[in-house]
């Protein structure tokens, strides 16, 4: 018995030793893989002229999708942000989603619109469409309004892809604050395809919270006053600036967020259009359109911006953060059942081989693994078999490796895109970065947990989003 | 060296003062990141200092560019302490810079002036410089400066550059040469055996787009027959825009090339140089085309077609795809003075789809 009981520890030991240092090899990894990628990227676009784009009739046709669900108090300014995008080749399709505010009748009278016949080819089967609306007034042309019956962020999306008439399709959130020239420096990728065929095309999202937003645009950055926003600042520059530049540089990128992204149409269609039984329907359109292309022999590529294009507000209550995190877990793990036959398997290349894997292990199991690893830390406290001299030194080893890839990740950032220029918000940056081990990640496991649970009592709601929106309220103060 | 065998040795290996040894290697790491990050901070302001200053004596002699005319030999007048400041590399980058914008927005003489003041600061030796760097993006950007600038005396070491394996610095020498001799410099098509992205078709055609059409028969036929196929698309391109009828029989060709991109434009040329049998023509590939190729002959029949093609399209009519359906109703409506009504009569006929496809036809039209 004490054999097999020895033999158990060993396994545990050395299985947790193997993942830790496969872990933080993997960071190290992407931290410097990520900066040859940026490198890359800022000497091609350094002299790059996006103004003859902008008019060009030669440019290809883009269509905005932006699902709305109940956003009547910011939807007029929204639009009118998404409006003024330069480029002169873009439509922009807004999917009331079965909202129960006042929603839809806010654009109609905004936009002085009126429903028109229209023909919907549900080339993606979708819940039903109500009516289709276009303005009376040809300055408002580019705007068509989809009022359909509820079906989720997935079912928008798809219904935008049946109504959309261009060849290009960008997927955003409503609410988020698109850069003017964010979709010439998108539509870029699709135009430098040779013998690989983009099938899409990521944007950096970056926090908004805090910073002053005018008119639907942004006019000044900020760093996030609130402790959750400023916490998911440091986030969202290692995982955008790092993380998915080095994934995208090794042509294994699974996910491109939600919140901005571009597609080719025809592929995205012929993928099967986003799937409404997951709540990472995000991850997982991009996994399928890669699954398509491999599976078919089709060369082709995804590929990444690291330019912040999009700003969207974050969080700032644990109720609504926590909600998020749950549903990013939700979604990893639909989307890894549902394409599980890629694991480690070598059809799919880089894909299969190393980026599944990656997010199987580290994605989704980790959660699950520091979870279980405080419990038994607890027990073994309890029962008198923890080696504190041991635990200490691993605890103070893992904490300043994290110091030390936020501090790179903040280094990167001030190198190339220096969005927060001021000494005292990097140096906010930093310190709100030393607490993370102690609180914010605790809190993402916990949330990350609670996701599991609501996988394993099949509950598969979207939760409610509750944001402040960007009024004069969330501008700083002076 | 010891092994990880047991639970003991494992300690053995990882011991307490190794991982605190690491965590401190760790915290010095950041810690110097910390540095590095405040060091850049710090050398961004007095960058930003640096070039306020530099651009306020540009804008000086800027102003004085625009406002005094354009004469051989003009310049301005520089002291021997601000000749100094421009010999700093960061200097004289800005400089360039700054340069490079006003020309960007101005013609005529006072754009002539910039020209003459990029001279006399011999910043065209610093862009000859970078153009000869064996580094790609310095190369590129050498060779933007000096087309922004004008340095038509060094376009035939730029020529060289059109067919260069990198992208960046063969897009940036084939916009220079478009920009020197505008039409006439499509000659790199010739030799041209690199790719031609969609994005770099775009910029030389928005490029060629103010000048006075001056398109070589003999020049556009070669090309036309080149062996690359990124040449023959942006050469169908031109064809286009600029109504060379006289290609209309090479581009019918091309609808027999293996490559359904060359296919695709050959379709979009030849329904913007239609000639009688046009329509016929591309009604015959239809069967043969790809999906998307097949709904850019359908966009495309509208202003071509003739009686002869009525039977086709009244049977695509019955296609199963819905958006088939939906092109061909567009064709008919738009394209026929029957149209309408054969759609009604269908829509009578088969109410689903029909007469939601006739409605959503009318309301596109009205």
């Amino acid at each position: 018995m004490e054999v097999v009981f020895h033999i158990a520890a060993d396994l545990l030991m050395y299985g947790i030793f193997v993942y830790s240092v496969v872990l933080l090899l993997f960071y190290i990894f992407i931290g410097l893989y990520s900066i040859g990628a940026t490198e890359e990227y800022l000497h091609k676009n350094n002299f790059t002229d996006y103004r003859m784009l902008v008019a060009s009739p030669h440019a290809p046709s883009v269509s905005i999708l932006a699902p709305a669900y109940n956003e009547g108090n910011t939807i007029i300014e929204n639009v009118r942000s998404l409006l003024s995008l330069f480029y002169a080749n873009l439509e922009v399709v807004i999917i009331n989603d079965g909202s129960k505010d006042d929603c839809l009748q806010k654009l109609i009278d905004g936009y002085e619109l009126e429903k028109v016949d229209f023909f919907v080819n549900y080339q993606i089967k979708t819940k039903e469409v109500r009516g289709v609306y276009k303005s009376k007034n040809p300055v408002y042309r580019k705007l068509v309004v989809v009022d359909k019956v509820n079906g989720g962020k997935a079912d928008a999306l798809n219904v935008g892809i049946n109504i959309s008439s261009n060849d290009y399709i960008v997927c955003i959130d409503v609410d988020c604050i698109l850069e003017q020239d964010s979709i010439l420096k998108m539509v870029k990728p699709f135009l430098e395809e040779t013998t690989k065929r983009t099938i899409a095309s990521g944007g950096v999202v970056r926090i908004a919270n805090s910073c002053e937003i005018r008119d639907g645009r942004l006019i000044k950055v900020h760093l996030p006053d609130n402790y959750w926003a400023r916490m998911q600042t440091l986030e969202y520059i290692r995982a955008f600036l790092l993380g998915r530049m080095a994934w995208a540089r090794m042509d294994g990128l699974l996910l491109i967020s939600g919140a901005f992204g571009a597609f080719d149409k025809e592929i995205a269609i012929k993928a099967g259009g986003y799937d409404h039984r997951t709540v990472g329907e995000d991850m997982e359109l991009v996994v399928r359109m890669r699954r398509y292309m491999a599976e078919n022999k089709l060369p082709y590529r995804v590929t990444y911006i690291p330019d912040p294009l999009c700003w969207t507000e974050a969080p700032v209550s644990t109720k609504i953060l926590g909600r998020q995190r749950n549903r990013w877990t939700r979604g990893t793990i639909e989307t890894l059942k549902f394409h599980k036959r890629m694991f480690f398997n070598p059809t799919y290349g880089v894909l299969g081989l190393v980026s599944y894997p990656y997010w199987f292990f580290f994605e989704m199991l980790a959660p699950l693994i520091e979870f279980f690893g405080f419990i038994a830390f607890l027990i073994m406290a309890i029962i008198g078999m923890v080696d504190w001299n041991i635990f200490i030194a691993l605890l103070v080893f893992i904490v300043c490796f994290g110091y030390m890839y936020s501090a790179f990740a903040a280094y990167i950032e001030v190198t190339t895109y220096n969005q927060y220029r001021r000494r005292t918000d990097m140096a906010k940056l930093l310190l709100t970065g030393l607490t993370e081990p102690f609180y914010f990640h605790p809190f993402g496991v916990w949330a990350a947990i609670k996701g599991y649970l609501d996988i394993i009592r099949k509950k598969n709601s979207w939760g409610e989003m509750t944001r402040q929106g960007f009024g004069p309220t969330t501008a700083k103060k002076k | 060296m010891r092994t990880l065998g047991t639970r003991d040795s494992f300690f053995d290996f990882i011991t307490a003062d190794r991982l605190y040894f690491t965590a401190f290697l760790f915290l010095f790491c950041c810690a110097c990141m910390i540095v590095m990050i405040y060091v850049h901070l710090y050398r961004k302001k007095r960058r930003y200092f640096n070039r306020q200053y530099i651009e306020s004596i540009l804008d000086e002699w800027i102003g004085a560019a625009i406002i005094e005319p354009s004469v051989e030999g003009w310049h301005v007048h520089v002291t021997p302490e601000l000749l100094d400041e421009f010999e700093k590399e960061h200097n004289r980058q800005i400089a360039i810079d700054q340069l490079i914008n006003t020309k960007k927005n101005l013609l005529g003489e006072a754009s002539e002036n910039i020209v003459r003041l990029y001279m006399q600061l011999n910043l065209q030796r610093d862009s000859y410089k970078k153009m000869k760097s064996l580094i790609w993006h310095k190369k590129a950007k050498g060779i933007y400066e000096l087309y922004m600038m004008g340095q038509e005396d060094i376009q035939d070491e730029i020529f060289k550059y059109t067919n260069s394996q990198n992208e960046y610095v063969r897009m940036e020498a084939q916009t220079a040469i478009i920009g020197f001799q505008g039409f006439k410099g499509l000659t790199f098509l010739g030799p041209l055996t690199e790719s031609l992205v969609d994005w770099q078709q775009i910029k030389l055609i928005e490029q060629l787009k103010p000048l006075d059409p001056d398109l070589n028969a003999a020049q556009l036929s070669s090309w036309l027959h080149s062996s690359n196929d990124y040449v023959i698309v942006f050469a169908l391109k031109l064809a286009e825009i600029y109504q060379q009828f006289y290609a209309h029989d090479i581009a019918a060709q091309k609808l027999s090339s293996s490559n359904d991109r060359v296919r695709r434009q050959a379709i979009l040329t030849l329904a913007n140089i239609a000639g009688d049998h046009t329509a016929a023509l591309l009604v015959a590939q239809y069967a043969k085309e790809t999906p998307q190729n097949k709904k850019v002959i359908l966009q495309n029949l509208t202003s071509i077609a003739t009686d002869n093609e009525l039977p086709f399209l009244l049977q695509e009519l019955e296609n199963e795809d819905d958006q088939v359906k939906l092109d061909v109703s567009r064709v008919l409506y738009k394209g026929y003075s029957s149209g309408s009504e054969l759609l009604a009569q269908k829509a009578q006929q088969s109410p689903a789809p029909y007469e939601a496809i006739l409605k959503h036809v009318k309301s596109e039209v009205v």
